[in-house]
């Protein structure tokens, strides 16, 4: 498989514009995302793999280093790019069938149109019945799901994802990740997870890459050659999460730089 | 459901006690003090004067000509102070042009136009409507400016993100997400246009409410000075409701996001 997303020496640095304040977020990363691959990005918060899905998506710019989308340098956000933020960022003032069909009008589709796949992205997701409700008439849980339809509605070829169920309760959160395993086996796109679970990365990925703390960059990738769904009190499973906690755990165990 | 009836009755029961004793107190005093009672009548000589002028047809006219007025004001302020407000907070430019001309004009309490109104305008309507004006402009251009200005960078990700350019980001994102914000610079400037049209009335024109109570005072009929205050006090309350319900109808989104 030819890689999808590609990074490569990539180094960000934020100035505090009022204490001129430099802060290293991001330093030598190389990364390389496989087509149709599923990657989740393991680190401790502060660790810069916001910045790095932020980078990615064209929503911030890299001080230094080139990042490539199919080859060719990103210049901005698109919709090849789809984002799923921790805060969901659903329109309060759209109701959910209109909140997924957001990215359907922005395309200049037929307004009948939109609503039609935004219907069967609601359905997708197993929110029939909610097409009229508002976001904050629904759960969390709910929310999220809308929010995740609203991604997939336009069909973007890469999804970036920065811990999208951080806000939930575990149950609610484990029933997500096996509902985005199974959509993602059926829609196969390119997939950039960033979590800071440990089981998360595990239950979802095709691979693992973990980062080190500020100034981030990858310090081990680990394949995960479980079918799915996964089992997550199986002995691979286990084997696994024994390995990432010591890649994670030996980060944690270094001095940690000051905080700004 | 029975006992929280009880309770509001037994709440809002509480809450007439002290307006009660205030009018057996006015009555009172205005009766025992009978030559006083020319000057400060009693409310009831008040209510039955405000129901002869009802009756007359006296006061729907004025009070429909100080309503018009309001009205006709707030239009000519919204006008205004909406697309100004718009353009200010979403581009840069236009907010450095322009902020430093709002930050001189906008101490200058409006009654401190009143000379100036009636140098430019003369005696009429459009003194008075210049007024409501220069009242009203500052709430609305400046809660407009802030809501435009503070809106969630998420939202403006996402949209971004799903292809939105920058027309339509305005139109579709920025514009809904921040009328909460007009619609309460709204609400106040209605108030403080009600307080204007007073002022002006008292001044420059010959209808309306305020030059009711004004007149009435120059032929001594303190009867229709406190039948007038309080027609004015029930319109303003009147127009304050009439935006509360305007905001609540297009805002239905909201509902329950803020506080009322």
């Amino acid at each position: 498989m030819s890689a999808k997303i590609e990074a490569h020496g990539l180094q960000k640095e934020f100035v505090d514009e009022e204490t001129g304040r430099r802060v290293l977020a991001l330093e030598e990363m190389d990364l390389a995302v496989a087509d149709g691959e599923f990657l989740c990005l393991l680190g401790p918060s502060g660790c810069g793999k916001s910045t790095f899905l932020l980078i990615v998506a064209g929503l911030e710019t890299a001080t230094q280093g080139r990042v490539t989308l199919d080859g060719r340098a990103i210049g901005g956000p698109g919709p090849d790019r789809g984002v799923l933020f921790q805060q969901l960022a659903l329109f309060p003032w759209r109701t959910a069938i209109d909140n997924v069909a957001f990215g359907l009008e922005m395309q200049g589709r037929p307004r009948a149109d939109c609503r039609a796949r935004a219907a069967s992205f609601l359905k997708l997701v197993g929110l029939e019945g909610f097409e009229r409700a508002f976001p904050h008439e629904m759960s969390g849980g709910m929310q999220q799901r809308v929010a995740i339809a609203r991604l997939l509605a336009h069909e973007p070829e890469v999804l970036l994802m920065d811990e999208p169920f951080g806000a939930l309760d575990a149950q609610t959160r484990l029933q997500m990740a096996e509902e985005l395993t199974r959509i993602w086996q059926q829609a196969r796109k390119t997939v950039l997870f960033v979590t800071h679970s440990v089981d998360e990365a595990i239950y979802l990925g095709d691979r693992v890459a973990v980062m080190s703390p500020r100034p981030g960059r990858i310090k081990a990738i680990t394949e995960i050659p479980l079918p799915r769904p996964r089992d997550v009190a199986g002995e691979e499973f286990n084997a696994l999460r024994r390995l990432l906690l010591r890649q994670i755990g030996e980060e944690a165990a270094a001095p940690e730089e000051k905080r700004p | 459901m029975e006992r929280a009836r009880r309770h509001r009755l037994r709440h809002s029961f509480r809450g007439l006690i002290v307006p009660v004793l205030f009018l057996i107190a006015w009555e009172a005093g205005a009766r025992l003090w009978l030559a006083k009672a020319i000057l400060i009548p009693p409310p009831s000589a008040v209510i039955r004067t405000l129901w002869a002028l009802l009756r007359d047809g006296t006061l729907e006219e004025h009070t429909i000509s100080s309503i018009l007025r309001v009205l006709s004001g707030f239009a000519i302020s919204l006008l205004f102070a909406l697309p100004l407000g718009l353009v200010m907070g979403w581009n840069r430019v236009a907010h450095e042009l322009f902020d430093t001309t709002v930050q001189i004009f906008r101490p200058i309490p409006g009654t401190a136009w009143v000379p100036a109104a009636i140098l430019l305008f003369g005696i009429g309507d459009r003194p008075a409507l210049f007024l409501i004006f220069m009242g009203t402009i500052w709430p609305i251009l400046l809660s407009t400016i802030h809501g435009v200005r503070n809106i969630n960078k998420h939202f403006i990700w996402a949209a971004l993100t799903m292809g939105a350019d920058r027309r339509r980001l305005f139109t579709k994102v920025v514009f809904p997400a921040a009328l909460p914000s007009i619609f309460t610079g709204c609400r106040v400037g209605m108030g403080v246009a009600w307080t204007f049209v007073v002022v002006a009335e008292l001044i420059a024109v010959r209808t309306g409410l305020g030059y009711m109570i004004m007149e009435a005072r120059l032929i001594v009929r303190p009867d229709i000075v406190f039948a007038g205050m309080i027609a004015i006090g029930v319109v303003g309350l009147g127009l304050d409701w009439l935006a509360r319900t305007a905001m609540r109808r297009f805002l239905r989104w909201q509902k329950g996001l803020v506080l009322e």
